[in-house]
């Protein structure tokens, strides 16, 4: 099939024709484990593949020809392109797939595509999975006069204006740019990700040279509609280190001095565009399709063949063939398939419902994305999940927030899912090395052993723990992006939770000051590993001079002071005490790792400081306040803590404050009168 | 019943007692960018002439078209006795300024806490230099609507302006200034001056999160014009390390705007939210209350690009501005009590000040002449500020200078580009370029 559309689309001489290269792979993991056997582009948004927005997209825009790269599942995708009306005489455009195995990265498909030798002007490069109602060819028309004037323009990215907490703005992976104020050249560009967390967007100063006001914007939602010259497609040749368009390639041609190559932003105001890029935005866009603002792209425009949706009050979506019962209620933005039935007593609100779905009664849906086929048991409750096609739930099912359950996987009866489970009938393979050969179908029957947890899942339940942890996700900080993304997959409850760590994240930056030196996270793991530290010596019985030697490299490595170690290790210390035979076991135990604060104790003021840690620990509990008394006479025994440093605590007025502090301080009373007499019985003696 | 007369006596005064919106203080500082013009031998900064009228008339003029009446007009203690001079004697407006005499040399914010016990409302800080075409009430007016922290007014300058007098470099002077604004809420987020940037330029996430447009111009210049809610001065007072405020106490509160901590931590929301008024107050029950508003620290900014404004705190601006208000002067050409030879040509660019003599066969270009200066014959001047009681003898040339107060330049001279001293006799038959002729002072 492939082949020939291939050869008939390298034979039309389209000088003028107007190309578009819709990339089908994403080249990451934000939709694991549903990826594993559907690529992303053909995942049902509203009941519409993806890639079928896109599409429409491309055809209001006047495209002639279409080249969908693919990779992964490229013959699913060939599949539905070839039975698709995009592939009927009618269609606007040609549309030809392209299948890369080998490439990696958006980069290696670009390669591949400028060996092949088909595009021959500039072309419109978008991604298989956005959702616009952008009128392009204004957008062009600006690229053109545009590139009148600046010969060396090789590209214009297309940009949504939106506030930087829009929904639709993947928090996991941002990006700021920075623009010439009047031509909106693009002068600067920098990706912003959750994590690691970033402080500061740095740029060169040289950028003021040639700009006299320099614009940078945090509020765009990049949905990667860009228009290429051929050149784009050559520079990733030349350059062949260059993976992704906006940090590899934007980046590079920005920072580069040689190129001399300009790249332009445009800014779209009133326009709808974004693209599902993780669990979050989907959600985000599938309700702005629900709610038309991605008009007229909209469920009962019927983009595919087939399609019968009606538009309802309540924004209400439902297609023809849909048995629905009396007692079952629709709230606000629901959509639902043909050919599914709804039993009695049922309550769907804000929820996407698929074809065939058969749902039982008493059955309570929000928030959900239920896909193709799926059979929901009585009782059943789901909220803000996503359940992929032929997933069964059995009886008196409760799928909580943010679960996802792929393809056929079956759960019940009598089961509570936590929130978050992410579940797939592949078994999660930790060598990474053979995914490429999953969407096999054989494969799938090999793995039906027995090994399901039949706890988590029930009795009939078939599928496996999906752990994002252990993915093969790059690196820590990719695998926090994609659990970000997809925690706040749920809206209201959990977005906005999310969206509040986001900014006390920011706050938190803005925390440290001109000084370095107080960053909190090296000190939190600082004291972290002080406690580890300190841990270890009790269990494996080092000697106090290993210990300490310890700790002075931790303290000197991380630049922290010795107040900082102390006031990690004198709990810990505090903490080995036996609190059933506290005056031995504090004696014991302050006699053994005593000598350790001794070592971290250098002049009267730290011995003071060091006594206001004892004080705090042991006001934070009844039974720690019993230890306080012996624990400093033991300290003064074993010469830690000298009596002037005792005295001095004793008369200075924090130690009194608050109750508790000022129990403490009573209990310390009698050691302290003693302390004194002593003194003056000396003094006494001094003096004969 | 005499009790009751006093009474009503006093209720007559306390209705005598205007409301006082602003108050307004001018910064007459040293000028030490003006070596040698601000020497003790000539005037102090705010007596330069600028079309043969001192800065301070300007200043004082735009703060009476602005309605403002309360009036604080700070100099260091050597300009004490000519500018007291110039208010009691000279000035003829209807302001009643108060001279404060501070220390010399210090910074415009140590000049603030010096006086701070006499600012009593929110306050315009001004500085003598200013030269501002922007009618007033659009700068308050801009204020009065939303009530920032303070309001500052930056400007473009104008390139149109002819070249300076001696070596128009004051780009180069690493006063670049970097202004973040957003541009929706002319909010003032980012400033940086190019001397405290190397390589690299850096802006926090959390101002990016908090202010997703920022426009940062190269081009602006601050006029040092500002309006500033009164706790602003409790912070001043507060915080000794604010010594100017353009460098210390304008970043700072800008950072203020985005760093909570910062913001905690120098206590200064707790000094904003003492001095909350009663609208304020209000404001914050009724339903229309903004989040927004709640913000301590908002910095405003107004970005005047469409008239004239400039400052004449160096040599070349001085010039230029110079310039600039002879262009503009509406004061006759040639004063009346001039006398002018009538073979002497002075160009209608320049200006003559009163009881001036000028000989025959000499020529005026683009220049600008105080009073009582003796010019002889044949005598070519362009480019150049004659200021008051000048001798110039016959055959000189003057081209881009500056000569100060009784300075004497004798015969066939020629001078490019120099700055003559107050009093200082330039010798026959002298050749200078780009030289600052001045009398060594004695240091004793």
């Amino acid at each position: 099939m492939a082949p020939t559309t291939k050869g008939t689309g390298k034979n039309i001489e389209a000088e003028t024709a107007l190309q578009a290269v819709v990339l089908a792979d994403s080249f990451n993991e934000r939709f694991r484990p549903i990826t594993l056997d559907m690529p992303r582009c053909l995942l049902p948004l509203c009941n519409t593949p993806l890639l079928e927005y896109t599409l429409e997209f491309l055809a209001v825009a006047g495209v002639q020809e279409v080249y969908i790269l693919c990779r992964a599942h490229s013959e699913k995708i060939k599949n539905y392109i070839s039975t698709s009306k995009w592939n009927r005489t009618h269609s606007p455009f040609k549309i030809i797939p392209i299948v890369t195995p080998e490439a990696r990265s958006i980069g290696d498909v670009l390669r591949e595509l400028d060996a092949k030798q088909l595009i021959n002007s500039d072309f419109i490069l978008i991604s298989g999975d956005v959702v616009s109602n952008i009128h392009l060819d204004k957008v062009l028309d600006a690229h053109r006069a545009r590139k009148n004037i600046d010969k060396n323009l090789i590209m214009t990215m297309v940009v949504k204006e939106a506030s930087p907490f829009h929904r639709t703005r993947s928090l996991g992976e941002s990006s700021i740019f920075v623009l010439d104020g009047k031509t909106q050249e693009c002068v600067h560009y920098e990706s912003v990700e959750l994590y690691p967390h970033k402080r500061n967007m740095i740029m060169d100063m040289e950028v003021f040279e040639k700009h006299s006001n320099v614009q940078i914007r945090n509020d765009f939602v990049d949905c990667q509609i860009d228009i290429c010259s051929i050149e784009v497609l050559a520079l990733f040749t030349e350059n062949f280190d260059y993976q992704d368009i906006r940090k590899d390639f934007v980046y590079g041609i920005l920072t580069s001095d040689l190129l001399g190559k300009t790249i332009y932003c445009h800014i779209v105001k009133d326009a709808y565009a974004a693209r599902v890029r993780d669990l979050q935005t989907y959600d985000a866009i599938s309700k702005d399709v629900l709610s038309r603002w991605t008009y007229p792209i909209v469920p009962d425009s019927n983009l595919q063949e087939g399609d019968s949706y009606e538009y309802m009050r309540g924004q209400i979506y439902k297609e023809q063939n849909v048995s629905l019962s009396r007692s079952c209620v629709l709230g606000e933005k629901v959509i639902i398939g043909s050919g599914t039935e709804i039993a009695e007593n049922v309550k769907i609100t804000n929820s996407v419902i698929g074809r065939r779905v058969n749902i039982g009664p008493n059955v309570r849906i929000d928030g959900a994305y239920i896909w193709d086929n799926v059979t929901i048991n009585a009782n059943c409750s789901i909220s803000r999940s996503i359940l992929a096609n032929n997933v069964v739930l059995e009886e008196n099912v409760i799928v909580n927030t943010g679960c996802l359950l792929s393809y056929n996987v079956i759960i019940g009866p009598k089961i509570t899912l936590p929130s978050y489970t992410k579940l797939t009938r592949h078994k999660q393979n930790l060598d990474y090395d053979d995914y490429d050969a999953q969407d096999k179908e054989d494969k799938k029957d090999n793995q039906k052993d027995d090994s399901y947890d039949i706890k988590l899942i029930g009795e009939n339940g078939k599928g496996h723990i999906w752990n994002d942890a252990i993915s093969d996700a790059e690196d820590d900080d990719e695998a926090k992006n994609i659990g970000v993304t997809t925690l706040a997959y749920d809206i209201s409850n959990l977005s906005f939770t999310d969206e509040e760590s986001a900014a006390s994240v920011i706050s938190e930056g803005s925390s440290d000051e001109e000084s370095d030196s107080d960053e909190p996270t090296t000190l939190e793991i600082f004291s972290k590993e002080v406690a580890q530290t300190v841990e270890r010596a009790f269990s494996e019985g080092h000697t106090i001079e290993i210990a300490s030697l310890e700790l002075n490299t931790l303290r000197m490595a991380s630049n922290t002071t010795f107040r900082d170690t102390r006031i990690v290790v004198i709990p810990s210390i505090l903490s080995q005490i036996n609190t059933d035979k506290l005056l031995a076991s504090t004696k014991d135990v302050l006699t053994r790792w005593g000598p350790l604060i001794g070592k971290l104790v250098h002049s009267k003021d730290d011995q003071i400081d060091a006594l206001f840690t004892l004080q705090k620990y042991c006001a934070k509990s009844d039974i720690n306040s019993k230890i306080f008394a012996p624990s400093l006479r033991t300290l003064y025994e074993i010469d830690v803590i000298e009596e002037d440093a005792i005295l001095e605590w004793y008369y200075d007025e924090h130690s009194k404050g608050g109750v508790i502090y000022s129990k403490l301080h009573d209990v310390a009373a009698p050691f302290v009168k003693w302390l004194e007499e002593a003194e003056e019985e000396n003094s006494e003696d001094d003096d004969e | 019943m005499l009790l009751f007369e006093s009474d009503k006596k006093q209720t007559k005064q306390k209705l005598l007692v205007r409301y006082t919106e602003f108050q307004a203080i001018v910064l007459c500082g040293y000028g030490n960018r003006l070596y040698p013009l601000t020497e003790d031998n000539n005037l102090p900064k705010a007596l330069l002439p600028l079309a043969n009228k001192p800065m301070l008339h300007y200043v004082l003029d735009w703060l009476e078209r602005s309605g403002i009446t309360d009036v604080i007009i700070i100099s260091g203690s050597s300009g004490e006795h000519k500018i007291g001079h110039y208010i009691k004697v000279v000035y003829e407006g209807k302001l009643k300024p108060n001279l404060e005499v501070i220390k010399e040399d210090v910074g415009t914010a140590d000049a603030l806490r010096a006086i701070k016990d006499k600012i009593k409302n929110d306050f315009i800080v001004i500085s003598c230099d200013l030269v501002l075409n922007l009618p007033p009430h659009q700068f308050l007016n801009l204020h009065r609507t939303r009530d920032p922290t303070f309001t500052a007014l930056y400007y473009e300058p104008n390139k149109s302006e002819g070249v300076g007098g001696s070596g128009n470099n004051y780009k180069d002077d690493n006063s670049k200034q970097y202004v973040g604004v957003d541009t929706s809420q002319s909010r003032l987020i980012y400033v940086a001056s190019g001397a405290d940037l190397d390589q690299e330029f850096s802006l926090r996430m959390s101002l990016l999160w908090k202010f997703p447009r920022v426009n940062i111009h190269t081009t602006l210049q601050d006029s040092h014009l500002y309006i500033f809610k009164r706790w602003v001065i409790d912070l001043i007072a507060q915080k000794k390390v604010i010594s100017s405020i353009r460098e210390h106490l304008v970043p700072l509160l800008v950072k203020c705007q985005y760093q909570k901590n910062l913001l905690e931590r120098e206590g200064i929301d707790k000094l904003a939210k003492s001095h909350e008024n009663h609208q304020k107050t209000a404001l914050e029950y009724s339903a229309t209350w903004d989040e927004k508003d709640k913000e301590p620290v908002y910095c405003q900014v107004y970005i005047y690009n469409t008239g004239f404004c400039g400052r004449g705190n160096t040599v070349p601006k001085y010039c230029d501005l110079n310039r600039h208000m002879t262009k503009f002067s509406t004061e006759s050409r040639v004063s009346p009590s001039a006398e002018v030879n009538a073979k002497t040509q002075v160009g209608s660019d320049s200006l003559v000040g009163n009881d001036t003599k000028i000989d025959e066969r000499t020529s005026i270009k683009r220049t600008t002449i105080g009073s009582h200066c003796i010019i002889g014959k044949n005598v070519k001047i362009s480019n150049s500020i004659l200021m008051d009681d000048i001798i110039i003898e016959d055959n000189v040339k003057l081209d881009g200078c500056i000569v100060c107060n009784n300075a004497k330049i004798m015969e066939k001279s020629v001078l490019k580009d120099c700055e003559v001293g107050g009093g200082y006799v330039v010798v026959t038959e002298t050749q200078a370029k780009n030289e600052q002729l001045v009398e060594f002072r004695d240091l004793s």
